[in-house]
C-alpha cells in the first residue's frame, strides 16, 4: 500500500548518511576500502599487536591440554571461575549484533543499516570466543562430543533436565543461524566486490563466496524473504540464548543464583554489553576508515540510548537483589548480599554498580552522547562493569555457601588471565581482518538511507 | 463519535451503580468474604489503569505510530489513577482481612516474616500507597495538561518536554510499580518472593490496557476522524505489539515457574503447589491455553493483525484472561484447598469495572479524540518526523 514517508532533515535532526552521497559513492566508498586502498598503518599494528594475544592464547592452551585445569584458579567450592564468567561475558557481546540485525530489523528502524553487518561479524567472533571457554574446561576437552545426546554402545545420554545441555543446544543454534544471517546479508555485497576486483584471484574468491549472484528481480526478491525468515528466527534467539546461559545459575540453589528474575536480567545485561563492545570497536574504526560519512553522531545516539536502556533494567536487576536479599526474611539470602557487599570481594561489587550503575548515567545527557571520546570511554567501563557483574555472580556466590567448612576463596592465576587477554585478542584479530577483507557496511542496504531516497519499500512490513 | 461514548458511558454508570449498590449490601451478608473479592475485583483495573500510564510514558519516549492514536485512551485511563486511588481505600480498611504480616501473632510465630516486620509495617504500607497514588496521578495529570496544552498548537516546545519528563518518570514508574506489586499482591503469601514478580506485574499491566485499548479503537475506528486515518498498518503495529507483550507475559511467566520447580525448595514451591493443586490446575492450564497458545498462534499469521475487527476478538480473549490470571494469582492465598468462586468475585469487578469505563468513556469524550499538532506526526498519523 501507498503512503507517505518524508525523511526530514531539517531543523535540529542530522541526517543518517552525510550529504553529498549517491549509489556510486557509497560503493566506491567501502568496496574501495577493501580493495583499493592501502591497509591503514593503524589496522597493521593492532593487527600485529592483537595477534602476539592470539599467541599468548595458544601458549596458554597447550599448557593447559599439557597440565590439565588445576593450572587455573578453580577450586572446590568455586569451580568454575573464569571459564564461565568469560563464557557468559562473551555471548553477551554477541547479543548486539543480533538485536541490531533482526529486532531492530522488524522494528523498522532504518539506522541499523549502517552498522549491522560490522555488528553480526562481532556476534560471530564473540560467540566462538565464548564457545572455547566451556570446551576448555572440560578438562579432557577431546570428549566434547559427550555433551551432545547420541545413540552409543555405552547407552550414556547427558541429563536433559542440565541447564548445561541446554547451553550446548542453545549456543550451538545461535552460532548456526547468526552465521547464515550474517552471510546470506553478505552475498549481493560479495557480488559487488566480484565485480569490482581487479585481481584475478580476489574475483575468484569473491566469486565462489557471491554463490552466482546477478542482482536480477528474482534474485532480490527470494533474498528479501529469507533475509526476514532468517530475521524471524534470530528473533527468540537474542532471548533465549541469554536466558538458557542465566539457568545455568538460576536453577542452581546456591542464594544469589536461585532468583527468577534472572533470564530477563541476563538478556538485557547482554544487550547492554553487547552494544558498549559495538560502540568500543566502532570508534576507532570508524577513525581509522574515515566512516564519519556513514557511521555519523546519530547512529552513536541511537546506540548510546539503547545502552542506556538496557543499563537501567541491569539496574533495576541489582536493585531488586538488593531488595529481595532483605524480603526474603532468608539468612542465607541476607548473608550472600552482605558478603557480596562487605566481604573479600567486596571490591568487585562496589566497581559493579559504580561501571554498570552509576558512570552511564551521563547518558542521559545529550552533550556526552555526542561526545564521541566520552562515548568511547562509557562504552570501555561498560564492558568492565559487565564483566565484573558475572565475576560477582559466579565467585561470591560460590565461594561462601551454607555451610563455613566449605567456604575458600579463589584466586585466578595468570593462566586464567592469559587465556582471558589471550580470548581477547582472537577476537580484536578477527574482527580487523573481517574489516579488511570484506565490506563493512552494508553496501546495498546503507543506500536506503541515503535521503533522496524517499520511501523504502518496507518488505519487513509485510512479513511478520 | 462522542453519541457512542456517551451511551457507553451511561449503560456503565447503571452497571457501575448497581454493581455498588449490590457490593456495599452485600458487605452485610458475606462480611467475612468482602474484603478478598474487592481486593480481586479492584486489581485487575488498577493493573488497567497502571498499563495506560506505563503506554502513555513509552509513548512519549519512542514515539511510534501506534502511540499516537491510542494516546487518548492511555491519558483517559491513567487519568483515572486519582480515582483509582480513593477505590483502594476499603483495601487499606480491609487490611487485617486480607494481609496475614498485620497480625502480630503470625508475625512472632515465624521467623523470615519477623526478619521483614520493618517493611511489611501497616503504618508504612499505608505511607507507601499513598505515595505511589499520588507519584502516578501527578505524571498522569501532567502529562495530559500539557497534552491538551499542546492542542491549542501555540507552545511548540511541548512535545520536547513530554519527551524528556517520561524518561526520569519510567524509572520512577517502574520501581514504585514493582513495589506495589509486592505490597498489594505478593504480601499476601507473606513467606513467598520471587524477584521476576515486578516485572511480571507491569507486563501484564501493559497487556490489559493494550487489549482494553485494541478494543475501544476496534469499536470507534469506523466513526471520523479514525476513519480517515487508521490503516491496516496500524491495526499491524497494534497487532504486533499485542503479540510481543503476549509472548513477554509468557516467557516471564515461564521464567519463574521452571526455576521455582527445577529448585523445588520448600521456600518458595508451595506457591507453585498451591495454585496447581485440585482445582486450580485447570484455571493453570486453562491460562496456558487461553492467555499464551490460543492467542499466540492467532497472532502468528499476518492476516489476523491486519484487521482491527479480527483483532477485537484477540483483545477481548486476552482482556479476559488478564481476569483469570489475576484470580489465579490472588484467589489461591486465600483457598487452595478448591476453586470456589464466590458470588462476590463477580459482582466486586463488574461494580468497580462500570465505574472504572464509565469514567474513561466520560473522559475521552472531553478532549480532541487524536492530539492536534503533534509536530511527530502528519494528517495520515504516520510517523514524519523526529524530535530531538
Amino acid at each position: 500500500m501507498a503512503y507517505k514517508y518524508h525523511v526530514t532533515e531539517g531543523e535540529n535532526v542530522a541526517p543518517l548518511i552525510a550529504p553529498g552521497h549517491d549509489y556510486a559513492t557509497i560503493t566506491d566508498k567501502i568496496s574501495g576500502d577493501v580493495l583499493d586502498r592501502k591497509t591503514p598503518r593503524g589496522m597493521m599494528i593492532t593487527l600485529a599487536v592483537s595477534f602476539l594475544f592470539v599467541l599468548v592464547l595458544i601458549g596458554a592452551v597447550s599448557y593447559l591440554f599439557y597440565k590439565g585445569v588445576g593450572i587455573w584458579g578453580i577450586n572446590i567450592p568455586v569451580g568454575w571461575g573464569f571459564a564461565i564468567v568469560n563464557l557468559v561475558w562473551w555471548i553477551g557481546i554477541g547479543h548486539a549484533g543480533t538485536l541490531i540485525s533482526a529486532i531492530l530489523l522488524l522494528l523498522h528502524q532504518h539506522w541499523r543499516n549502517a552498522i549491522n553487518r560490522f555488528a553480526e561479524a562481532m556476534t560471530l567472533f564473540a560467540v566462538a570466543c565464548a564457545g572455547l571457554f566451556p570446551i576448555l574446561h572440560l578438562g579432557r576437552p577431546w570428549l566434547a562430543y559427550w555433551l551432545t545426546p547420541y545413540p552409543n554402545t555405552m547407552e550414556v545420554w547427558p541429563n536433559f533436565r542440565s541447564p548445561l545441555v541446554w547451553d550446548v543446544f542453545a549456543i550451538s543454534t545461535y552460532l548456526l543461524v547468526s552465521f547464515m544471517f550474517w552471510f546470506v546479508g553478505l552475498i549481493p555485497d560479495l557480488a559487488s566486490m566480484r565485480d569490482r576486483a581487479r585481481k584475478r584471484w580476489q574475483k575468484i574468491c569473491y566469486g565462489v563466496l557471491a554463490m552466482g549472484w546477478r542482482g536480477s528481480a528474482r534474485h532480490w526478491h527470494r533474498y528479501e524473504t529469507s533475509y526476514l525468515l532468517l530475521a524471524g528466527l534470530a528473533t527468540p534467539l537474542v532471548v533465549s540464548v541469554h536466558s538458557v546461559v542465566s539457568f545455568d545459575f538460576a536453577v542452581g540453589i546456591i542464594p544469589g543464583w536461585h532468583a527468577t528474575i534472572f533470564p530477563p536480567y541476563f538478556v538485557a545485561g547482554a544487550i547492554y554489553s553487547g552494544f558498549a563492545m559495538v560502540i568500543t570497536l566502532m570508534i576507532p574504526v570508524r577513525k581509522l576508515y574515515h566512516l564519519e560519512d556513514f557511521v555519523t553522531d546519530r547512529h552513536l545516539d541511537f546506540m548510546a540510548k539503547v545502552m542506556l536502556g538496557t543499563g537501567l533494567i541491569v539496574l533495576y536487576g541489582y536493585l531488586s537483589e538488593l531488595f529481595f536479599a532483605y524480603y526474603s526474611g532468608s539468612e542465607y539470602e541476607g548473608f550472600m548480599m552482605h558478603n557480596r557487599i562487605t566481604g573479600p570481594y567486596g571490591w568487585s561489587y562496589a566497581l559493579l554498580i559504580l561501571c554498570n550503575g552509576l558512570i552511564p548515567q551521563a547518558l542521559w545527557s545529550k552533550r556526552v552522547r555526542l561526545n564521541t571520546l566520552a562515548l568511547f570511554l562509557i562504552s570501555i567501563v561498560v564492558n568492565v562493569g559487565m564483566w565484573l557483574e558475572r565475576f560477582v555472580i559466579v565467585v561470591t556466590s560460590l565461594h561462601r555457601d551454607f555451610l563455613p567448612s566449605s567456604w575458600d576463596m579463589y584466586t585466578p592465576t595468570i593462566w586464567d588471565w592469559a587465556t582471558y587477554v589471550g580470548s581477547l585478542g582472537v577476537f580484536v584479530w578477527l574482527m580487523f581482518i573481517f574489516v579488511r577483507v570484506m565490506p563493512m557496511i552494508s553496501i546495498f542496504e546503507i543506500k536506503h538511507l541515503l535521503p533522496w531516497k524517499g520511501r523504502i519499500y518496507d518488505t519487513s512490513a509485510d512479513a511478520n | 463519535m462522542q453519541e457512542y461514548f456517551k451511551k457507553i458511558e451511561n449503560r456503565s454508570v447503571k452497571i457501575g451503580g448497581a454493581g455498588l449498590a449490590a457490593l456495599a449490601v452485600s458487605y452485610f451478608v458475606w462480611g467475612e468474604h468482602f474484603y478478598r473479592s474487592y481486593l480481586f475485583g479492584y486489581l485487575p483495573w488498577a493493573m488497567l489503569t497502571l498499563g495506560c500510564l506505563a503506554i502513555l510514558l513509552l509513548h512519549h519516549l519512542v514515539s511510534g505510530a501506534w502511540g499516537h492514536v491510542l494516546q487518548r485512551m492511555s491519558e483517559s485511563g491513567s487519568r483515572i489513577l486519582a480515582v483509582m486511588g480513593l477505590l483502594f481505600i476499603p483495601v487499606l480498611i480491609g487490611m487485617r482481612d486480607l494481609y496475614p504480616w498485620t497480625d502480630d501473632a503470625v508475625v512472632e510465630a515465624s521467623h523470615v516474616l519477623h526478619e521483614k516486620a520493618g517493611y511489611l509495617d501497616a503504618v508504612f504500607f499505608i505511607a507507601r500507597s499513598v505515595l505511589y497514588f499520588a507519584l502516578w496521578t501527578a505524571m498522569a495529570t501532567l502529562l495530559r495538561r500539557w497534552s491538551s496544552k499542546q492542542d491549542d498548537g501555540t507552545d511548540r516546545s511541548l512535545t520536547r518536554r513530554m519527551k524528556i519528563f517520561s524518561g526520569p518518570s519510567m524509572v520512577l514508574f517502574v520501581i514504585t510499580a514493582s513495589l506495589a506489586s509486592v505490597d498489594w499482591m505478593m504480601s499476601l503469601e507473606p513467606e513467598w518472593y520471587s524477584t521476576i514478580y515486578g516485572m511480571s506485574f507491569i507486563v501484564g499491566s501493559v497487556l490489559t490496557a493494550l487489549a482494553f485499548c485494541i478494543m475501544v479503537l476496534s469499536k470507534v475506528s469506523g466513526h471520523r476522524p479514525y476513519s480517515d486515518i487508521l490503516t491496516s498498518r496500524h491495526a499491524h503495529h497494534l497487532g504486533n505489539l499485542l503479540f510481543a507483550f503476549t509472548i513477554l507475559w509468557a516467557y516471564l511467566a515461564f521464567s519463574q515457574y521452571l526455576i521455582i520447580w527445577s529448585g523445588n525448595l520448600p521456600e518458595d514451591n508451595f506457591w507453585y503447589l498451591r495454585r496447581t493443586g485440585p482445582g486450580w490446575n485447570v484455571v493453570a492450564v486453562l491460562l496456558l491455553i487461553g492467555h499464551f497458545f490460543v492467542p499466540f498462534f492467532i497472532l502468528l499469521s499476518r492476516r489476523s493483525k491486519k484487521e482491527l475487527k479480527k483483532l477485537y476478538v484477540i483483545a477481548g480473549l486476552i482482556f479476559v484472561m488478564r481476569f483469570v490470571d489475576i484470580y489465579w494469582l490472588v484467589a489461591p492465598a486465600f483457598d487452595h484447598e478448591s476453586v470456589s468462586i464466590h458470588p462476590l468475585d463477580v459482582i466486586a469487578p463488574v461494580a468497580i469495572g462500570g465505574v472504572w469505563v464509565a469514567l474513561f468513556m466520560r473522559y475521552l469524550g472531553q478532549v480532541p479524540i487524536l492530539p492536534l499538532h503533534d509536530p511527530r506526526f502528519g494528517e495520515d498519523g504516520f510517523h514524519i518526523h523526529d524530535i530531538d
